[in-house]
């Protein structure tokens, strides 16, 4: 009886998680794009009806944006808006709510996702989880982020049937859950607007000869995609303690994926039953009386549901079950060049021409070999010498650079040169850090011992989600790690035996301000970073970039795709270790709430907008997003969210017009000049004035008898 | 219906010298070509791709694989380099049956290849892109490149130097100097295909499949590929099977051809032999006889 409870209430919660993967794979199915930001949107929805309903009635308060602009007045009118939401019935406040969350998918698709058709996967999961993060970001600061007790939209009775419970409001959950899984199949099915839907996302090119008007199907799938969210959003805070609450409705982006994992991100009923699976199998394993012991400590923390959600995960990836994997196409070529390729002049093009135009150019080109090595020294003597003559602020922030600049180094190994999508960068980091007090306190290592081992830490782990990257590509492997950086965030760094060893012991450094442990860390980094410029050199960075641009050219030249991947992940995980280990000495006890797959997440969007192919991306993040903030903020009262908005908003816009980044703008437009540079600038300008075909004549006849010419060059080297 | 199961007969009994004995044979005498193809069959899903292939190649050889489209011939690549593993069959290379080799070990042990869509990597210079090709060459553990290499030791930056001065060599050589610091991406058609016979003449094979070298080049330039391809022969000593539409580019240079049609081996001899065969003609321009009785 007690397993039959158990499997009972496991499969209601499993109906809540085949309620957010049906919309997931509903939007996946119209759209092919894997929607990080379902969640966020459904969260939205979710406070737009209870703050007009029945919740807690805060003033709406837009305090992003809350940054010192020079002489502008201190107080700018949008910190004075601050109306109160209106009072509604239900069904106004649920229409309302509804109404909202379709304008925001409409939003969505007409402002970004219009202009990612044809992005690469890793595009389109960098610019959903810029989404996620610009969404968050807003609805954090415009509701508020305290979580609050609300009332169910469903009356509460309990049936007894054969000595099992049922609440009225799980079997309405699943009820819907079930019909709405069956609906949304017949629609697809034997709708022509659900065929419809299904060809544009087959071929938008086909669909659009047939008549189809593809953009409106994309707007109408993201529409309903967020009316989707949102009403699920909403029943599972009905379904649930009523706890109307950020973290736990966002957390429930690893479920819903897993659901729709199920299906193989294209059969709803397959996301239905996936769904119910993972809800039984989180609820038996919870339910497993251990023995004391190890065990019993390991599985009696908070977050064993997260844990139960990544092994699931892991396994159904690792296994690959026919009956998930059949309609499953995987993308053949990842790359870093998200979105369509570039064509016409770059900004960078742009700026170098008009610089060109007053002789700047050459002159700047000429001085930059010293200028660099002027910039590199000022910015060397700057890192050094602050921590001296400032106080310890500055040092502390100063090692917030340097974790954040290790961070984005490790993704950029990962995701930039090896073309692997990975959202679980401070799992590797949250391991180093945790690994930091553990050896500094419990085993008495000097920190130039425990630097390289907290490096060492991350190494395993990342190779071990690294394994299912293997026969993986694109969003599968996002999921994997997603799930991995879940279960670490939730279950691993809330382990007592680690929570409970938290202090970094600092006593080797005679004195104990964050001023040593700043120059430890900023030794490490440097290393890391000189390491790293060695390697980019060398074979195996060649053999990463091979991987990304086409793995089966890769493999064709005699790359071991599975040893150089796994290498990646390795070297991001050693990188990512370090920077725990830096997060460790600088702030001197580690908390899990350091190491959030959000604040992961975030990442990811921090290294895009700098540069995400280039190494000097990574050097780039600390300036944009920790310096620069940290001179231009203003004192708020409550979380300030304008670091994430915009870190959000300027991502998907990278993703979409500029995946190079500001490391590549500064790259590209400090390149050599080379003479056919200014025909190709006025070529430009007649192929946009009357003439294209002269810029086609032009690229024609800039292209000799190549093959004359190599067969003669070849023969005369013989001879 | 009934003209498809006419055609397949014969086609059946087309590979001479005993079928049925041959897959035996070459299982106990895989050493006898230097490369042989031996009953390789490939289904995806109700169709067969490739239906018992046979045929071999010898050292030093240009044996051009002709057929219409949809014939299996890319797939036949594809299973040859790796990325299909066949229901049936084995691929003798050097005595290895390469069937049983992971992908990127068959290019240590001396493939190489290019793609009907030169898909070379998008994302980097073309000077890198030879470079990336010289793997091979450099040998060497993984774990102990990253090591070697972030510390920047003497060692690893002696072979740096060395790959990067071959790699400009060959680019100089091929008439690419110009486009060395090029991303490929930004490279016209013509000039991707010459940077991939860069990056075969940097790797070194002994056996080159090439996927339609002329495809998407024009005119002028398929008629100087055929004495580029026979220098790139000279110059690497290797053994060359290629797949070609242009008859006159592919007659001309191939010193046996395959045709094959519909997963089947239609016909394997000189080009002449191959061009005069029936069958290979009707494969072509599509069962004109068939056609005739249906309008009788």
């Amino acid at each position: 009886m007690y397993w039959a409870q158990l499997f009972v209430a496991g499969a209601f919660v499993g109906a809540v998680y085949a309620l957010y993967g049906l919309g997931i794979t509903m939007v996946y199915k119209a759209t092919r794009v894997p929607n990080f930001a379902h969640g966020a949107i459904g969260t939205v929805g979710a406070f737009v009806f209870y703050k007009t309903w029945k919740g807690s009635q805060p003033r709406l308060q837009v305090k992003h944006l809350h940054f010192q602009i020079p002489f502008a007045p201190a107080k700018e009118w949008w910190s004075h808006w601050d109306p109160t939401p209106p009072r509604l019935p239900l069904l106004g406040a649920l229409l309302l709510a509804i109404a909202v969350s379709i304008l925001l998918g409409v939003v969505i698709e007409r402002v970004f996702m219009r202009y990612m058709v044809g992005a690469s996967t890793i595009g389109l999961i960098v610019a959903t989880v810029g989404l996620f993060i610009l969404i968050t970001g807003l609805a954090i600061d415009l509701f508020n982020q305290q979580s609050e007790q609300v009332p169910s939209i469903i009356p509460e009775h309990v049936y007894k049937l054969g000595g099992l419970r049922f609440f009225s409001s799980d079997l309405i959950v699943a009820v819907i859950a079930l019909g709405l899984a069956v609906a949304l199949g017949a629609f697809f099915r034997y709708t022509g607007l659900g065929i419809a839907i299904r060809a544009t996302a087959d071929s938008r090119e086909t669909a659009r000869l047939l008549g189809i008007n593809a953009n409106r199907v994309a707007q109408f799938s993201w529409a309903t995609g967020s009316a989707l969210a949102t009403l699920s959003a909403i029943l599972i805070i009905s379904r649930g303690n009523g706890n109307l609450d950020f973290t736990a409705l966002t957390l429930l982006i690893l479920p819903g994926f897993t659901a729709a994992m199920f299906g193989g991100f294209i059969s709803l009923v397959g996301t239905f039953l996936g769904g119910l699976a993972l809800g039984v199998a989180e609820a038996l394993f919870i339910g497993i009386r251990w023995p004391d012991g190890f065990f019993r400590d390991i599985f009696s923390s908070a977050g064993v549901p997260q844990f139960v959600s990544f092994m699931v995960v892991v396994l159904v990836l690792m296994t690959r079950p026919k009956f998930i994997f059949k309609g499953v196409r995987v993308d053949e070529d990842s790359g870093v060049g998200f979105g369509r390729a570039a064509s016409g002049l770059q900004p960078e093009d742009r700026v170098r021409r008009a610089l060109d135009r007053r002789g700047a150019l050459t002159l700047l080109l000429r001085d930059w070999t010293t200028g660099r090595w002027v910039l590199a020294t000022g910015v060397a003597i700057a890192a050094l010498a602050t921590p001296i003559f400032t106080v310890s602020y500055w040092s502390t922030v100063f090692g917030s650079a340097v974790f954040f600049a290790l961070i984005a180094l490790s993704i950029v190994v990962l995701t930039g040169w090896t073309g692997q999508i990975s959202l679980a960068a401070l799992a590797f980091a949250g391991a180093g850090a945790f690994g930091s007090a553990l050896l500094s306190t419990q085993a008495h290592l000097p920190p130039y011992i425990v630097m390289p081992l907290c490096g060492l830490i991350g190494v395993p782990l990342a190779v071990l989600i690294g394994v299912p990257a293997l026969r993986l590509r694109g969003f599968f492997l996002a999921l994997a790690t997603l799930a991995f950086m879940v279960a670490c965030e939730s279950w691993l760094f809330t382990q007592p035996a680690l929570t409970t060893r938290n202090d970094v012991d600092r006593s080797f450094m005679r004195v104990d301000l964050s001023q040593p442990a700043y120059y430890l860390s900023i030794f490490f980094c440097l290393l890391v970073f000189l390491g790293v410029r060695n390697l980019g050199k060398t074979r195996i960075a060649r053999a990463f970039h091979a991987i990304r641009d086409s793995e089966n050219t890769a493999v064709s030249m005699g790359i071991d795709p599975v040893k150089y991947k796994l290498l990646a992940f390795a070297l991001s995980g050693f990188i990512a270790g370090i920077a725990g280990g830096s997060f460790g000495y600088m702030n001197l006890k580690v908390v899990s709430g350091s190491f959030t797959f959000f604040l992961s997440l975030t990442f990811i969007t921090y290294a895009v907008i700098a540069g995400v192919a280039l190494q000097s991306g990574a050097f780039v993040v600390p300036i944009l997003f920790v310096i620069i903030p940290t001179i231009t903020a203003r004192t708020t009262t409550g979380t300030n969210q304008s670091l994430f908005i915009l870190a959000g908003y300027l991502a998907v816009r990278a993703v979409i017009d500029y995946p190079n980044g500001v490391a590549g703008f500064w790259t590209r437009l400090l390149r050599p000049f080379s003479p056919s540079e200014r025909v190709a600038w006025t070529t430009d300008q007649a192929a946009a004035g009357p003439a294209p075909e002269a810029a086609a004549a032009s690229a024609e006849a800039d292209e000799p008898e190549l093959f004359v010419h190599a067969a003669e060059e070849l023969e005369v080297a013989r001879v | 219906m009934s003209n498809r199961t006419r055609r397949t007969e014969p086609l059946r009994a087309a590979p001479d010298a005993g079928p049925e004995a041959a897959p035996e044979a070459a299982r106990q005498e895989p050493q006898e070509h230097y490369f042989e193809v031996a009953s390789i069959s490939l289904r995806f899903g109700g169709l067969q791709v490739l239906d018992d292939v046979n045929f071999h190649v010898d050292k030093g050889e240009i044996v051009g694989l002709i057929g219409p489209n949809g014939a299996g011939k890319t797939t036949l690549f594809d299973v040859i380099s790796g990325f299909h593993r066949p229901a049936g069959g084995h691929i003798w290379f050097k005595g290895v049956d390469l069937v049983e080799e992971r992908p990127f070990r068959r290019a240590w042990l001396g493939l190489g290849r290019t793609f009907q869509t030169a898909r070379l990597f998008q994302n980097e210079t073309v000077l890198d892109a030879v470079k990336t090709a010289c793997h091979r060459r450099m040998g060497g553990g993984a774990v102990k490149g990253l090591v070697q290499g972030m510390l920047g030791s003497p060692k690893s930056m002696k072979a740096e130097a060395e790959v990067d001065r071959r790699a400009r060599e060959i680019v100089d050589r091929l008439g690419l100097g110009d486009y060395a610091p090029k991303m490929c991406s930004e490279l016209s058609y013509g000039t991707l295909r010459l940077t991939e016979l860069a990056t075969i003449l940097a790797m070194e094979p002994e056996l080159v499949l090439l996927d339609e070298p002329s495809s998407g080049i024009a005119q002028r330039e398929t008629e100087a590929l055929g004495p580029l391809l026979l220098e790139l022969r000279e110059e690497l000593g290797a053994t060359f099977l290629l797949i070609e539409h242009d008859m006159p580019l592919i007659m001309g240079i191939s010193d046996r051809i395959v045709a094959l049609a519909a997963g089947h081996v239609l016909a394997e001899g000189r080009p002449e032999e191959v061009q005069a065969n029936d069958q290979v003609v009707e494969a072509y321009l599509g069962g004109r006889v068939d056609l005739e009785e249906v309008v009788a």
